[in-house]
């Protein structure tokens, strides 16, 4: 590629975006090793807010639901987000398109729209609300991210590899898991990594479906904050920003590297 | 040739109200070198697909040396297929590629792995990749890729090999290369190919036998030279090589009219003064000065082709012939077509069917 001389302007305006976009959070890790209590004022370095945190039952509970709900989540959505595409994938043009139009559309839903309905829907069905329709929910709004990120690899894959596996002698539950499984295994752990952190990251759906008794992490620390905003916030949203970080970095990486197999293999 | 090793009787095949295959009886003997050759929508993929086991007739019967082998999936049935588009495991490389169909029945076959590794060294060499085998399948040119697919379906000792246009992708050297390779792998392993193209060229070099298909129904089965010299119908001698079809009228026997003038030729046996096609290949006229018996015209294009030159002769009553001769006439030339009695080819008119196919729906994939 040919290198661009970039302009003093141009190096400028890119600070100021990042500086812009980065500010809000940098101020809050600083401030999540802050000793003194005010937000005013810097009393020195401290890992205090971090130590009370880790005391802190309430949250304790509310980051192990946070977690079992995200893995739970992203494993159950992983499976049926894979089974979906392989069913789309297989079905005839009018019914795979309107299918596809029919797994994006909760992507864009307004997550406030998805809480709502989903509440209405437990209630409707008197199902009661707790960890199990919490779980329940974050599947549902899980399962179309695997399904657009398995999508694209099984329309890359040679129509013909199943018929090519079964006809070297593979039975079809063979030919699946030795052929199709590893051709499709990066979209599919993709896909679980982005319903993971997707679950992390909700709160409003959450907010709506965990009933009285369960609280998610997001959920603790909007109720906390209902209290005045505490120093631990500070540290348990730092925490949550750099899991989520590394874990986007990580998708990021794993799609990169696609790309360029994607290139190599084209020359 | 020795017995009959498939069988296909009466063989019909319809997709979405779409007849593609309109009662297909074939016999293809063992070790023959088989080319199902037709336009793209003729059926003759489906034909391949129904012997692999892809796609069930709605009726009719396929036999497996003597047996019927409808209700046998494709992973049970004797037979392996080159893909269109090679379809490699793109997980796997090379060597693992081509051990594939040896792994998944390596306890039913009591193969030890030494006896896997010597069996993709012997198929590896057989195609000339050895020292591939670490080789991941993205890094191979088409043509090696095309020699993986070969060597990998090669592996488990097929009784047949099905091959499904497998050199469309490749360019021009690299796939009359490849011609002939498989001529002679075909040879030297001595099982059967059944082989799709629509390339009458690679059918005319590699086949025993050629099976002209057109509709969904077979038009012509043959020798390669029986096809080109004897074809039945002006569709087979139109896409098999290049043709002058017109029509005409055979007075009796060996004697006809076209384009105005009268001919001897060597048929027999059409009804008197019947209406027929006319079959002329452009390589079996010589052109001569004019004459007052011969068909005469004046040269209207001339392209250089090779190994001959094209020329386009339109005669006064504006039907215009195909000539190929290694020597040009200027256009404008005023020249005289002779064409000898056997060079004459009378065929029956067949009746309902445009002469030139109208590209209908490619053939059906799914």
């Amino acid at each position: 590629m040919k290198k661009i001389k970039k302009s003093p302007l141009s190096i400028l305006y890119s600070v100021l975006i990042f500086l812009f976009l980065y500010a809000p959070i940098a101020v809050l890790i600083v401030y999540s090793f802050n000793a003194n209590k005010s937000r005013g004022s810097w009393g020195g370095f401290s890992l205090k807010w971090y130590q009370s945190l880790f005391e802190n039952g309430a949250i304790m509970r509310s980051l192990y639901t946070t977690l079992s709900v995200a893995l739970i989540a992203s494993l159950v959505s992983m499976v049926m987000g894979t089974l979906a595409a392989l069913g789309m994938y297989y079905s005839r043009r009018k019914v795979r398109s309107l299918l596809n139009n029919v797994s994006s559309l909760p992507l864009v839903n307004p997550d406030i729209v998805t809480g709502i309905s989903l509440l209405l829907l437990f209630t409707f069905l008197g199902f009661k609300l707790g960890y199990v329709s919490l779980l329940l929910s974050h599947i549902a709004f899980c399962v179309p991210y695997v399904i657009t990120s398995v999508a694209p690899r099984l329309y890359q894959m040679d129509r013909s590899l199943f018929e090519a596996a079964m006809d070297l002698g593979a039975a079809p539950t063979q030919a699946f898991f030795k052929v199709i499984l590893p051709e499709i295994l990066p979209g599919v752990v993709t896909g679980a990594l982005l319903a993971f952190t997707i679950s992390l990251d909700d709160f409003v759906v959450s907010f709506f479906t965990a009933g009285g008794g369960v609280s998610t992490l997001s959920m603790t620390v909007y109720s906390m904050t209902r209290k005045g905003v505490k120093p631990e916030i500070n540290a348990i949203s730092a925490i949550m920003f750099v899991s989520v970080l590394l874990l986007l970095i990580l998708i990021n990486l794993r799609s990169t590297r696609e790309a360029k197999k994607q290139k190599q293999a084209r020359r | 040739m020795s017995d009959c090793l498939i069988r296909l009787e009466h063989i019909r095949k319809n997709f979405e109200n779409k007849e593609v295959l309109k009662s297909i009886n074939l016999t293809v003997h063992d070790k023959e070198f088989v080319t199902f050759l037709g336009p793209s929508g003729c059926g003759k993929t489906t034909t391949l697909r129904i012997i692999g086991g892809f796609e069930s007739p709605d009726s009719g019967t396929v036999y497996f040396d003597g047996k019927a082998i409808n209700d046998t999936p494709p992973h049970k049935r004797p037979v392996n297929t080159v893909f269109q588009r090679y379809a490699l495991f793109t997980h796997l490389d090379v060597y693992e590629n081509v051990a594939f169909g040896l792994r998944v029945n390596q306890k039913t076959n009591n193969l030890t792995e030494k006896e896997i590794s010597r069996r993709v060294s012997e198929m590896l060499a057989l195609v000339n990749l050895e020292g591939y085998e670490k080789r991941v399948p993205s890094s191979l040119s088409g043509g090696e890729q095309q020699r993986v697919a070969i060597a990998r379906s090669l592996a488990n000792r097929p009784q047949v090999l099905l091959l499904d246009e497998p050199l469309g992708a490749l360019d021009l050297k690299l796939r009359k290369e490849m011609q002939l390779e498989l001529k002679k792998i075909q040879r030297e392993l001595g099982i059967t190919f059944i082989y799709v193209t629509h390339d009458q060229e690679e059918a005319l070099t590699m086949s025993d036998t050629i099976v002209v298909m057109n509709k969904g129904s077979i038009q012509q089965e043959g020798t390669p030279i029986g096809i080109y010299n004897e074809p039945v119908n002006a569709f087979v001698a139109d896409f098999i090589g290049e043709s002058n079809i017109v029509p005409g009228v055979i007075h009796r026997d060996f004697f006809c009219s076209f384009g105005g003038k009268q001919f001897e030729c060597t048929d027999q046996g059409f009804g008197k003064d019947e209406e027929v096609d006319v079959v002329i290949r452009p390589e079996d006229f010589k052109i001569v000065p004019p004459e007052e018996k011969l068909i005469c015209g004046r040269i209207t294009d001339l392209v250089f082709k090779g190994v001959h030159y094209e020329m386009t002769v339109e005669s006064p009553d504006g039907a215009h012939w195909l000539v190929h001769s290694t020597l040009p006439e200027a256009v404008g030339a005023d020249v005289g077509l002779q064409v000898a009695p056997f060079d004459i080819h009378i065929m029956k008119k067949s009746l309902g069917e445009e002469q030139n196919p109208p590209d209908e729906a490619k053939e059906a994939e799914e």
